[in-house]
């Protein structure tokens, strides 16, 4: 950014244009599909994709950036999905009106869960959203009169500024409220904020001598990373239009995970890279190779080893990883390095 | 009270101290007072409390006992201890550690801005969000502030490097520059030249006497080469086990027979 | 009054499940220092392993479950060979990550090898009860109260009186000084998480019985377990011990005497917990510290 670009780097490396471009890819796709050159099935695909990727973002800014753990991002991506079909179908709501309760609901949960984070040593943390997850998954289960129990939540396309969505117009709101995402995370994260969280994670202890509430920024990030579930929930219920108890328990938080672990900590492009890789790849690809699918849990469980321990910037940076593995300069330090005091336990 | 803080000149009033880990007690009844303008050395041998002193100071240990007095940005007198850890900076206080305390993976600019967080007092979170212009034209200021102090220290053209990458030296001149964004009246620094070569102490001591000029502002070191104690400071404090052995001169200091003892065998 | 005995005294038997899966998480902690995650999956691939044993080759249970503990050692000992190990300079998060890799390969496994049906895991001792002060309780539960009891004072013999365990617990204080005083901390974090192997594939021993062996009956044993671990203040054996007792008491008089207990028992207990959590971060029995910087 300091060195002088010329004109066509500045305009090809302008980080918004880039995000309209990808944008603009994604927009493209019914568009091909009614030409007849992808199936109707994947653009659904591509769609729940982008609606993962939402969430996964929101789990990058609590792990990537602040370093907090969580294991109940599905439990709240589930709840915004119940409550938004909930308030539409049973209540009867506007899609707008449910739609701010249903994104308000879940994230003053993650506020508190927040709050509650600040007493538990990080490393108790994942513990404590685990359990989280855990009563979300049971309310999900059993309190029919909310969910349905296991006949599931229904849910219909929704109707903004008088227009009736159908399939292919939910997926175009999916694909700008995606980028609408990337460039609010983008700019809410590239400077102060970003920075405050970044020193959280890094050091807690230069954090606090340098000024910074770490109780008013892990609010921030456990309000942010809910928010974002609760978008995705909300998006994910009117696509696919129902809900079961089983869709959102530990193996979907664990693919979040999974994403930013593989596509790249602290890394927008990266969290898309690593949603296309968890849930495009075993949905379109995989799903085609004989035995694959029943893999797909293990082959996920390596991916994050295999990155955790050698690619620990994941795809975002695989390719400046390799360099940097046979060149001589030492220029990247492993993010999740452990520091002296952990060592001594 | 009343005899806290009786001179104008009095930057911080440290009177009574002790705290205690289980049964050590690792700062014993000590005071001292530093003046504004003042490079104030804190030695002692190992475990004798320093680091655990400047940890009293600046709200990362809440001590048992004793009263902290500063005399903050505004000029008013507070009570340290009534503060929580991160509200230390406003007041005008900032420290360096002895193990330095960086966020590793990012550049040694954002590392030196982070230093500058509370000056952006004005900017809120909408306005990040937003990508305002008051927040762009608060980011460039900031920045050429940081690349101010780190051209200050002889180090901006490593800038874009990650801050862990680096050796040992820059990192230490890295939170330097970060201690220099907050306009500080009172820098504490814990051994800042631990793991330097004999070139980079001197060069360290020169940068001290210039920080403490460019940057008006006043300094209090933990250290234990000798030579740089000697050399900057105005007066010193010699502990020991916690407790006060000496204060004087660096002169007075060096005669000191209890601070002989204490150091025996050490060059003193 | 007898019910209420009663209650106490079956709560002894499912304290003794948790007990043994948070003291196989405690061990795991002391020499790792992570939670491990997988933990739960570990006891659920090997009693998978016990109950496929019985039903497809036939054996008796006692001879599959010998056969059980040592797949469990292997289990652990490959766990800490192939990944663990090569962790160790991560943070404990990032180790975090990596047990939850591990649970994912396991769980993604089981099916493949196992086949997708439940199976169901004879008792040890299949009938018969005895009155006890007006209560009756089986004799494979007093086995297992037993059990549960006989596991944790050899683990506290082996720890406190045995050159072993002192190895294990100097790694656990200081693994570097441990390093200088020759103790191997490779061969220390090998048998912990083997040894963790072998508790765990007792926990789900004792508690397959209750349900079925599938792959998820030992998630809410794992989380009960965690949070058993956390009330005992997260660093010792006892506090661990403790815990889980605390915990089944706990669970099993929100169901019976809460209106709809057997629904809402387990969210109000978690939920509980967490409160008190809150309110006493280091538990019942951890020290708070303050963190040297
Ligand atoms: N958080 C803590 N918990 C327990 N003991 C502590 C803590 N912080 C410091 N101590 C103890 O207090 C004593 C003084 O430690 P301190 O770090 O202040 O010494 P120091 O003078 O800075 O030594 P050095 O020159 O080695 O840095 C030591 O015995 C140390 O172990
Ligand atoms: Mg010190």
């Amino acid at each position: 950014m300091d060195r002088q670009l010329n004109t066509f780097q500045r305009i090809y490396k302008n980080p918004y244009l880039q995000f309209l471009i990808v944008g603009v890819l994604f927009a493209l796709l019914p568009t091909l599909r009614a030409a007849g050159m992808v199936k109707a099935g994947t653009v659904t695909v591509i769609g729940t994709t982008l609606i993962y990727t939402i969430a996964a973002l929101g789990l990058n800014i609590l792990l990537g950036y602040s370093g907090l753990i969580s294991l109940g991002t599905a439990g709240f991506m589930g709840l915004a999905a119940y409550c938004s079909a909930y308030f539409t179908e049973q209540l009867a709501l506007p899609f707008w009106q449910s739609l701010i309760l249903a994104l308000l609901i879940p994230t003053v949960l993650g506020v508190i869960v927040g709050l509650l984070s600040m007493r538990f040593v990080g490393i108790y943390l994942g513990i404590a959203t685990l359990a989280v997850g855990e009563i979300l998954s049971e309310i999900f289960r059993q309190w029919d009169a909310f969910t349905r129990g296991t006949s599931g939540a229904r849910a219909k396309y929704p109707k903004i500024f008088g227009m009736q969505l159908d399939q292919t117009g939910m997926y175009y709101l999916i694909v700008i409220i995606t980028i609408i995402v990337f460039i609010l995370v983008y700019q809410l994260l590239k400077g102060r904020l970003g920075r405050a969280l970044n020193a959280m994670r890094g050091s807690e202890a230069a954090a606090m001598a340098m000024g910074i509430s770490v109780y008013k920024y892990r609010l921030i990030a456990f309000g942010a990373a809910t928010l974002l579930a609760s978008l995705a929930g909300v998006l994910y219920v009117h696509y696919i239009r129902i809900s079961y108890p089983t869709i959102w328990g530990l193996p979907l938080s664990l693919d979040f995970l999974a994403i930013i672990v593989i596509g790249g900590l602290r890394s927008i492009y990266g969290t898309l890279v690593g949603s296309f890789v968890i849930f495009a790849m075993s949905e379109l690809v995989l799903k085609q190779i004989p035995y694959m699918e029943n893999y797909s849990l293990v082959l996920k469980g390596v991916l994050i080893i295999i990155f955790i321990l050698f690619y620990p910037y994941g795809l975002a940076h695989v390719v400046s990883d390799l360099r940097m593995r046979l060149g001589r300069r030492k220029t990247k330090v492993h993010p999740l390095a452990a520091k002296e005091e952990d060592i001594d336990g | 009270m009343a005899d806290l803080m009786k001179h104008e000149a009095t930057l911080l009033d440290i009177k009574n101290l002790s705290i205690a880990f289980g049964g050590l007690k690792a700062v014993d009844d000590l005071s001292f007072s530093i003046n504004q303008g003042e490079i104030y050395g804190l030695i002692g041998p190992n475990g004798a409390g320093k680091t655990t002193v400047f940890n009293c100071i600046t709200q990362f240990y809440k001590p048992d006992q004793g009263e902290l007095r500063f005399r903050n940005k505004k000029g008013d007198i507070v009570s340290l201890t009534s503060l929580p850890t991160y509200r230390v900076l406003e007041q005008g206080i900032v420290r360096t550690f002895q193990n330095v305390e960086l966020i590793r993976e990012l550049s040694i600019l954002d590392n030196v801005l982070i230093g500058a967080h509370i000056d952006y007092e004005k900017t809120t979170v909408l306005d990040e969000l937003f990508n305002t212009g008051r927040r762009r034209r608060e980011e460039k200021k900031q920045i050429e502030a940081a690349r101010r102090a780190l051209q200050f220290l002889g180090i901006d053209h490593y800038r874009l490097f990650p801050a862990g990458s680096q050796p040992y030296g820059i990192q230490k001149k890295v939170e330097l520059a970060r201690t220099l964004m907050s306009d500080p009246k009172l820098i504490i620094l814990d051994e800042p030249a631990a793991g330097l070569d004999e070139r980079e102490t001197v060069e360290l001591a020169d940068e001290i006497l210039r920080i403490r000029k460019e940057y008006d502002t006043t300094i209090l070191l933990v250290e234990h080469d000798m030579q740089l104690v000697m050399k900057i400071c105005d007066r010193i404090s010699a502990i020991n086990f916690g407790r006060l052995l000496a204060t004087g001169t660096a002169a007075e200091i060096r005669a000191d027979q209890k601070v002989q003892e204490a150091y025996l065998g050490v060059d003193a | 009054m007898s019910e209420f005995f009663g209650i106490i005294l079956r709560s002894l038997e499912y304290g003794s499940i948790y007990a043994l899966a948070s003291l196989s998480i405690i061990l795991v902690f002391r020499t790792s220092f992570t939670t491990n995650f997988a933990q739960g999956m570990i006891a659920m691939f090997s009693t998978y392993f016990v109950a496929t044993l019985i039903h497809k080759s036939g054996l008796p249970l006692g001879v599959a479950f010998v056969l059980g503990l040592i797949f469990a050692l292997l289990l652990g000992f490959l766990i800490d060979i192939i990944v663990i190990r090569r962790a160790a300079k991560l943070s404990p998060v990032g180790k975090q990550i990596i047990t939850l890799g591990v649970l994912s390969i396991i769980l993604g496994l089981t099916p493949n090898i196992f086949g997708v049906y439940d199976l169901n895991m004879p008792k040890f001792i299949p009938q018969g009860d005895m009155k006890i002060a007006g209560t009756s309780i089986s004799y494979n539960a007093l086995l297992n109260i037993g059990l549960g009891l006989l596991v944790m004072l050899t683990l506290y013999y082996v720890l406190h009186r045995t050159k072993a365990g002192l190895a294990i617990r100097t790694t656990a204080e200081n693994a570097p000084v441990a390093r200088l005083m020759g103790v191997s901390t490779k061969l220390v974090t090998m048998f912990a998480w083997g040894v963790a192997g072998c508790l765990s594939l007792l926990a789900g021993m004792m508690a397959s019985p209750f349900s079925q062996v599938s792959t998820t009956f030992m998630n809410d044993i794992q989380i009960t377990a965690f949070l058993a671990c956390l009330l005992g203040g997260f660093t010792t054996f006892f506090g661990a011990v403790a815990g889980s007792y605390i915990i089944a008491i706990a669970s099993n008089l929100l169901q019976v005497y809460l209106p709809q207990g057997t629904v809402w028992g387990k969210p109000i207990l978690y939920i509980l917990l967490i409160g008190f959590l809150f309110l006493k971060p280091f538990g019942l029995f951890g020290k708070r510290y303050v963190k040297k910087v």
